[in-house]
């Protein structure tokens, strides 16, 4: 249906600080294309002349509260002054796209029972501070989507949240109607996730929408030296008193999570995800550390609010760790979710395994694994998901214009096949080929370790560039930028649990090439995912892994590069598949579904 | 929060890689490795790969001549041992003077880099303080 523009009035609160003003109301006059929209600025006892300005400018209206009315009091008048659907706008706010208008309308429109529509906020640097609001528990400190991160295309589709603020939010008239303005209990802060909660309460659902403003933030507080953290505080104390209850009855099971889930590793990064998404699912998790909660420092407010949970050993437990780990749960049942990187799990590792109610293995390949070492305990399938805000193909990509940009991570330790790769790249394509290899790789040890391995080596001198990118920290939430600036994925592994990198390239669309062995082994398919042949020789450790052979892995990159166009094609198709089946969501609901049968 | 290195800016340097690999690659290997066009080594600017060199060159500055002496010949080893002991002793006159200048060089350099590197990160401290007053400021000029 197409979209048809209705009636709105977009006010504008201020409270001096009349340069900002002047910047909104100009950005707003400027850009916004929306056919049926008029402005209001409330003011709320300005002294600096912000009164006089608006009554010199065409097409904006003024409604003088004459004394600061705060936050809440300020706004509630200019809801009150209008009829039509309201748009409330920071003053400290500017226009940087022209249908911003359009597309909140047309959100809040596209169902009945929207009923209010955030959007995404970026500071002046560009950095993505808001796409909507979460409550941790207990804390209750609300918090932002994603914070403060540089804007790469996250969260950059329409999409329903818990809450969001009040910097630039559209508001339907019914529902205004129904529940009437801000709770005038608050001055200022936590009004606006008071007002999603009454709307959610009232029936109505929040969205954030994907159309993009810049808010440079609490320019107010700062230009009138206002008590930031008294205010803050005060708010909090009324919003506990009014839904701390209602807040805390959301979750309807209860799980301890043990794992690595601080620092820098995949089980973190993984636990971290998994943790929002089951808190979201209605799961109170507390958190048990395989690293030991002294030396776990947690950056992520919702996780941090979950080890102030303290610990209860009534709970059914998940171990997602090594296997060697399993013994750790110590729960009333027990959940190991592990894989191995050998062929099958070493024996001493079946035994504790077999001491756990359930577990749980990411791939097909796994489960055969586990039943080939005698593990007894029910396994099911629960595949390791993504998360489909980050590694999407809209997420910023930077790529070489000249050049296809094969791109693979390196451990230099045993698990590593990336010898091999070096050997079969730098074999099979030469200078006048028009490809790079960019390796991104950590060293164990100081010192140039991954420069002297491949010195060591020796390759030919008539070679394709090979680029290393040694020991830079890129957050990982830019991930996906990596593989949007690349062409193809490599995974040189030679660990069976070698299936995580492959699928966020494949969410953003990324061609891989993987060893046809494994848990990758259940991605490859059609052309979007190409396996290589490897041999089964022994590891350090005993049991078996991968060796892979290095023709085999030639003939696949040749082909990778001559087939570029049918292969990114093919993985764009499977990445949507990738990113509604294996999001954190859809893993945390089969959690969720194991984990009533367990209780 | 640390922030790290957006990935722009590592692509960036990727494609001046490729783009003058022998460049690079200069500034990047220590002089007597052999020419590798086509291998490129990208380091974050300053930051790690000083700290790491700095931390390895602190731990290797000291030259001992009185290191232990050895020999891989099963029946004649000891005898080896004793002569060079022996060796060793007579040449002290000789080696050892060498030494402590050695010693003393490289004690001083590694004094000159530490200072370098405190120096450079005061520096970066200076400039970083320096733009945020002047975003302020600019902030404050412009509204």
């Amino acid at each position: 249906m197409a979209f048809e523009p209705r009636p709105v009035t977009v006010l504008v609160l201020a409270w001096n600080g009349l340069e900002v003003t002047k910047k909104c109301l100009d950005s707003l006059l400027r850009e916004t294309n929306h056919p049926d929209f008029k402005v209001m600025l409330v003011d709320n006892g300005s002294t600096d002349g912000t009164p006089d300005y608006v009554r010199s400018l065409e097409g904006v209206e003024l409604l003088e509260n004459g004394e600061n009315l705060g936050f809440v009091g300020g706004n509630n008048a200019g809801i009150e002054a209008t009829t039509t659907d309201v748009v409330l706008l920071n003053n400290d706010t500017e226009m940087i796209q022209g249908d911003w208008l359009a597309l909140m309308q047309e959100l809040a429109y596209s169902e009945d029972d929207i009923g209010v529509v955030g959007c995404r906020l970026v500071n002046d640097e560009g950095r993505l501070v808001h796409a909507g609001t979460y409550m941790p528990v207990p804390s209750f400190w609300g918090q932002e989507y994603p914070g403060d991160e540089k804007d790469i295309g996250q969260y950059c589709d329409d999409r329903e949240v818990e809450g969001v603020i009040a910097a630039c939010v559209y508001i339907k008239r019914e529902l205004i109607d129904k529940i009437g303005g801000l709770d005038t209990a608050y001055f200022s802060y936590y009004e606006d996730t008071d007002y999603c909660i009454r709307a959610r309460e009232s029936g109505y659902r929040v969205f954030c929408s994907r159309t993009t403003v810049m808010h440079l933030e609490n320019a107010s507080t700062a230009v009138n030296r206002m008590d930031f953290s008294g205010t803050f505080r005060k708010s909090r104390e009324t919003f506990m008193g009014k839904w701390k209850t209602a807040i805390e009855s959301r979750y309807t099971s209860k799980l301890t999570w043990r794992s690595f889930i601080s620092g820098e590793n995949d089980f973190a990064r993984a636990s971290e995800k998994l943790l929002w998404a089951l808190d979201e699912a209605g799961v109170e998790a507390n958190l048990a550390f395989l690293e030991g909660a002294d030396r776990a420092e947690l950056t992520d407010f919702r996780v941090n609010d979950m080890k102030n949970r303290g610990s209860d050993r009534d709970r059914p437990q998940v171990m997602f760790g090594p296997p060697a780990r399993a013994a750790d749960a110590d729960g009333r049942k027990n959940v190991g979710w592990v894989a191995t990187p050998y062929e099958t799990f070493k024996q001493e590792w079946a035994k504790e395994l077999n001491r756990l109610d359930e577990v749980w293995v990411p791939s097909g390949f796994q489960r055969e694994a586990a039943l080939a070492s005698g593990v007894k305990a029910k396994i099911e399938l629960v595949p390791f998901g993504v998360d489909p805000e980050y590694f999407h193909p809209g997420i910023e990509g930077y790529p070489l214009s000249d050049r296809f940009t094969f791109l693979t991570f390196a451990d230099w330790g045993a698990g590593s096949a990336h010898e091999t790769l070096l050997r079969a790249y730098t074999a099979e394509f030469s200078s006048k080929d028009k490809v790079v290899l960019v390796v991104v790789t950590k060293q164990s040890e100081p010192g140039g370790q991954a420069e002297e391995e491949v010195e060591a080596m020796n390759l030919g001198m008539d070679r394709a560039p090979v680029v290393f990118v040694v020991d830079h920290e890129v957050p990982h939430y830019q991930y996906g930028c990596l593989y949007r600036s690349a062409d193809c994925l490599v995974v040189a592994e030679r660990g069976a649990d070698n299936d995580h990198r492959a699928l966020e390239a494949l969410a953003c669309g990324l061609p891989v090439v993987t060893p046809s062995w494994g848990s990758a082994l259940d991605l490859v398919r059609d052309t979007a995912v190409t396996g290589y042949e490897c041999d089964l020789v022994p590891s350090p450790e005993g049991p078996g892994w991968a060796e892979p052979s290095a023709d085999s892995l030639r003939a696949v990159l040749r082909a990778a590069l001559a087939n570029a166009e049918d292969r990114r094609a093919a993985a764009l198709t499977m990445g949507e598949q990738v990113r509604s089946e294996r999001s954190w969501k859809a893993i945390a609901s089969k959690m969720v579904a194991r984990l009533d049968v367990l209780r | 929060m640390k922030k790290g290195l957006d990935v722009e800016q590592v692509m960036e340097e990727v494609n001046r890689a490729v783009a003058a690999p022998e460049t690079l690659l200069a500034d990047l290997w220590k002089e007597e490795r052999p020419q590798a066009p086509n291998l490129a080594f990208l380091y974050p600017p300053h930051s790690k790969s000083l700290r790491v060199n700095l931390d390895l060159v602190s731990r290797n500055w000291e030259v001992d001549p009185e290191f232990e002496l050895g020999s891989s010949r099963k029946i004649t080893g000891s005898a080896a041992v004793a002569f060079k002991g022996f060796e060793r002793k007579m040449l002290r006159w000789y080696i050892n003077p060498i030494v402590h200048q050695v010693r003393k060089f490289n004690m001083l350099v590694t004094r000159t880099l530490h200072d370098i590197g405190n120096n450079l990160e005061s520096l970066e401290d200076r400039v970083k303080r320096l733009e945020e007053t002047q975003r302020d400021s600019d902030k404050e000029g412009g509204g």
